[in-house]
């Protein structure tokens, strides 16, 4: 692989980001329920994406990552200690039960509101750092901005409040 | 029992939680995804970017051993080869004398050379004696004999 060959792959993962990374997170929220174990595996899939590149003959690039995605989020569920969720044909009855449900269709408002009770729960300041970057969805650099405050401080703050975010939120599911 | 209840999706299935998913609203990811992809992109790139150039480097280091192990085994092929022929060519071209009359000719030849310098030898002092005695006549032997009886006498020697 050369230097030229690896940005142009990087570039082409850029693109695919740009284009699929909601409906693949969509993807792995929708098998897993869960917000979190979908952003790891949405990451996991675009990196295998990336490292099989060169194998990928072309095609359906959208059938195709939401195969590694629903693949990756059937592993993660089969995985040990992993909280009952529905099975593949439960899910799909769920889905045609819930169909049209105002919940279904406000999908995202409801994540986010569910986001928005958790990121209340954490101490200050990471309780602003997470509402702004998952219930306003801003970036490490806008949130610096505004706040008048070192981009390096933004970024470890954010960790820390991800962090914080994956323990209660994985408490919550548990219980 | 536990892998039976999560099954991989079909084609069909697949397809059909595509539509789902398009059709009840995507869900955003963090901001941050995007970021954090590249990132570990970039190293992903990198280790497999190494392990190519490793397994390039390694492939090449086999590929030189086994040519210079070929060459090397060649040469020495050549080597043996040529002494072979030249073993071949001393043994049936270059004459030898295996019975010895080289070795007796050698001898003669040495002895006939001894033979001419003690004949010389011989010749050259019949030569100074007889000039000698021409020289000398009668007073130069009657001198010669007290020298002689002379040197007796004190013990000298010629």
């Amino acid at each position: 692989m050369g230097n030229t060959q690896k940005i142009n792959k990087e570039a082409r993962l850029s693109m695919m980001v740009d284009t699929y990374q909601n409906l693949v997170f969509s993807v792995c929220y929708k098998v897993t329920r869960d917000y979190f174990a979908a952003e790891d595996l949405a990451q996991e899939t675009f990196l295998s994406a990336y490292k099989n590149l060169d194998g990928f003959e072309g095609g359906n690039e959208k059938a195709w990552l939401c195969r590694i995605a629903t693949n990756k989020s059937i592993d993660y569920l089969r995985g040990a200690g992993r909280r009952a969720v529905p099975t593949e044909d439960i899910f799909f009855e769920q889905q045609s039960e819930d169909r049209g449900t105002p919940e279904e269709i406000c999908l995202e408002k409801e994540v986010k509101e569910r986001l928005l009770f958790y990121c209340g729960k954490l101490k200050p300041p990471y309780d602003r750092i997470a509402k702004s970057v998952y219930y306003e969805e801003k970036k490490a650099d806008e949130i610096a901005k505004e706040r008048n405050e070192n981009l390096k401080t933004v970024q470890t703050q954010i960790y820390r409040a991800r962090d914080m975010l994956r323990k209660i939120y994985g408490k919550e599911r548990q219980a | 029992m536990k892998e039976e209840r999560y099954k991989y999706f079909d084609d069909e299935e697949l397809e059909a939680l595509i539509e789902e998913v398009e059709r009840s609203g995507m869900i955003a990811p963090p901001v941050y995804l995007k970021e954090l992809i590249m990132e570990e992109a970039v190293h992903v790139g990198d280790s497999l970017w190494e392990n190519q150039v490793e397994s390039q480097g390694k492939a090449g280091t086999g590929k030189y051993i086994r040519e210079s192990a070929r060459r090397q085994f060649w040469i020495y092929s050549f080597k043996i080869a040529a002494a072979a022929a030249a073993a071949v060519i001393s043994l049936t071209v270059v004459p030898m004398d295996f019975t010895g009359d080289r070795m007796a000719e050698d001898n003669h030849i040495e002895r006939q050379i001894e033979k001419d310098v003690e004949r010389y030898q011989e010749a050259k002092r019949d030569a100074l004696r007889q000039e000698e005695n021409e020289k000398s006549g009668l007073g130069g032997r009657f001198g010669n004999r007290i020298w002689s009886g002379l040197s007796d006498w004190l013990g000298m020697e010629e």
